[in-house]
């Protein structure tokens, strides 16, 4: 109890609450006067306090509506919902109704989900129906194609010979590309590079596959002896060509590093030097005469010296 | 660690608002199930024992934790935090609608009451009125700090963190406001009577 002489005014409220007046010791009592008046006030005090609790015991809870935590559950929801889910239910609820028999009541066309389903469907149809009609243009436009083709390729063929016959100022045919599939081998360069080191590795062939060329070669070099390259022979040289690398590509199937070149490229080539002037009889002959002197090897196929002194 | 809803009632007001800040919409349940009586009581008596404007109030204040359970400062109790913002909602009220607080204590205010008070027997619905009318001549620190002492029977600590000020000054606001109530409603005191009668 003499701890309460250290208590400040505001902590008479435990004194009231626990003691009347009467009831006070001496010093609490002492402590007490020296905030109160005296004993009227201390008992008004004390009697109010005590009015106050019995007040609030008595007095009925309020009560909430359960409408009103239902309100507030739902605000917490969708505050820790998505926005992307919040949108999606927007339009969920929009086309479908939350009863599923509403869908099919008498303004069934009314109900969003089945208007759009019916757009949806129309817009289906209308851009099937534009990409059937286009695909059959198309079709038709590769028909044509498909019959200019074979005609483009007759030209092509005969590439090589006809570039003799070609004027020099005749613009050269683009470059066209043709798929792999529909490539056909017609000259090599590495590759008859290569079976022409064989040969000047090797004496004697060794397989098969190496004798063909060594065949064309050995052609080659016959036509090289007779020192001319006339138009006959120019005239000539594809079959030839054409045969050699056929029986190349036969044989060399399994080189896989050679580079192939394709009749189209070669007619590129030919005719691209054709329309530079490049390709002279009197070059092909100069070039074949120093590539002889390199090399003897080479020098056995001057077409071939013609064709890399020209575009490769 | 799974709290399932047996563990809700029992966990502490900051876990559960722990859990509320990650979504956990049962656990804003249960702070709801905590607390809405009491604060509804609160802005009852704070605000004029309109009960239609305490439900609006109380339906913001959570409707508010709902939309930002992140205000919650996670360093204070929840008790304190919450009763602090609901005093703040009052406050709020008060500035708003002072002209009409004024016209509905003038209203309340009548001495016929007063005389049917002068006997033994105290009316406790009298009794309710006139401490309401002379809590709200007080000023609003001072209202809310005796409703919080002695209708939420909050402990002086609690009330002087919603406060935000000292212990000391919180039971100085409560002593003060009980001389005040005292003085100004002695004639619902048995023993004045009698005092003044003998």
């Amino acid at each position: 109890m003499e701890r309460r002489e250290h208590y400040d005014p505001e902590d008479i409220e435990n004194l009231l609450q626990e003691r009347s007046y009467d009831e006070l010791l001496e010093e609490e009592r002492a402590y007490v006067l020296r905030h109160i008046s005296g004993r009227a006030e201390y008992e008004a005090m004390r009697q109010l306090l005590g009015q106050v609790r019995e007040d609030d015991r008595r007095r009925e809870p309020i009560t909430v509506e359960p409408e009103i935590r239902d309100t507030i559950m739902a605000a917490f929801r969708a505050n820790q919902r998505p926005q992307w889910r919040i949108w999606l239910n927007s339009i969920g609820g929009l086309l479908w109704p939350k009863e599923l028999s509403a869908m099919w009541n008498e303004n069934r066309l009314l109900r969003p989900a089945l208007a759009f389903a019916s757009l949806a469907l129309l817009i289906v149809a209308g851009v099937w129906m534009i990409q059937s009609a286009t695909n059959n243009k198309e079709s038709a436009q590769v028909a044509e194609l498909k019959k200019e083709e074979p005609a483009k390729l007759k030209v092509a063929e005969p590439s090589v010979p006809a570039t003799e016959n070609q004027s020099v100022f005749e613009p050269a045919p683009p470059p066209t590309q043709q798929p792999a599939g529909s490539r056909k081998d017609v000259g090599i360069t590495t590759g008859a590079t290569r079976s022409f080191n064989e040969v000047e590795m090797d004496a004697a062939p060794v397989s098969g596959n190496a004798q063909p060329l060594e065949v064309a070669a050995d052609e080659s070099v016959a036509e090289k002896k007779d020192g001319n390259l006339d138009e006959r022979r120019e005239g000539e040289r594809a079959p030839i060509t054409t045969d050699a690398v056929t029986r190349q590509s036969a044989a060399g199937a399994t080189q896989s590093a050679t580079h192939v070149v394709t009749e189209e490229e070669l007619t590129v080539n030919t005719s691209l030097a054709n329309a530079t002037g490049k390709v002279t009889k009197a070059v092909l002959k100069e070039k074949a005469e120093r590539s002889a002197g390199i090399s003897t090897t080479l020098s056995a196929n001057p077409e071939l010296l013609a064709l890399i002194g020209a575009g490769w | 660690m799974g709290v399932f809803g047996k563990e809700y009632t029992t966990q502490s007001d900051e876990r559960l608002m722990e859990l509320v800040v990650r979504g956990d919409e049962r656990a804003f349940g249960a702070v709801y199930d905590r607390y809405h009586g009491r604060l509804l009581n609160y802005f009852h008596r704070m605000l004029w024992h309109d009960r239609e404007r305490s439900k609006d109030m109380l339906q913001d204040l959570f409707t508010k934790l709902a939309q930002r359970p992140t205000s919650y400062d996670p360093s204070r109790p929840f008790q304190t935090w919450i009763f602090s913002v609901a005093n703040n909602m009052c406050k709020n009220a008060y500035r708003h609608e002072e002209v009409v607080r004024a016209a509905a204590v003038e209203m309340r205010a009548g001495p016929d009451r007063v005389e049917a008070t002068n006997g033994i027997g105290v009316d406790h619905e009298l009794f309710r009125d006139r401490l309401q009318e002379e809590l709200e001549k007080l000023d609003p620190d001072h209202k809310a700090t005796f409703v919080m002492r002695h209708h939420e029977d909050m402990a002086i600590k609690e009330i002087a963190l919603a406060f935000g000020c000292s212990e000391g000054t919180v039971k100085s606001r409560l002593f003060y406001t009980l001389k005040k109530l005292a003085e100004r409603m002695k004639e619902f005191n048995p023993n004045a009577v009698y005092h003044g009668k003998a």
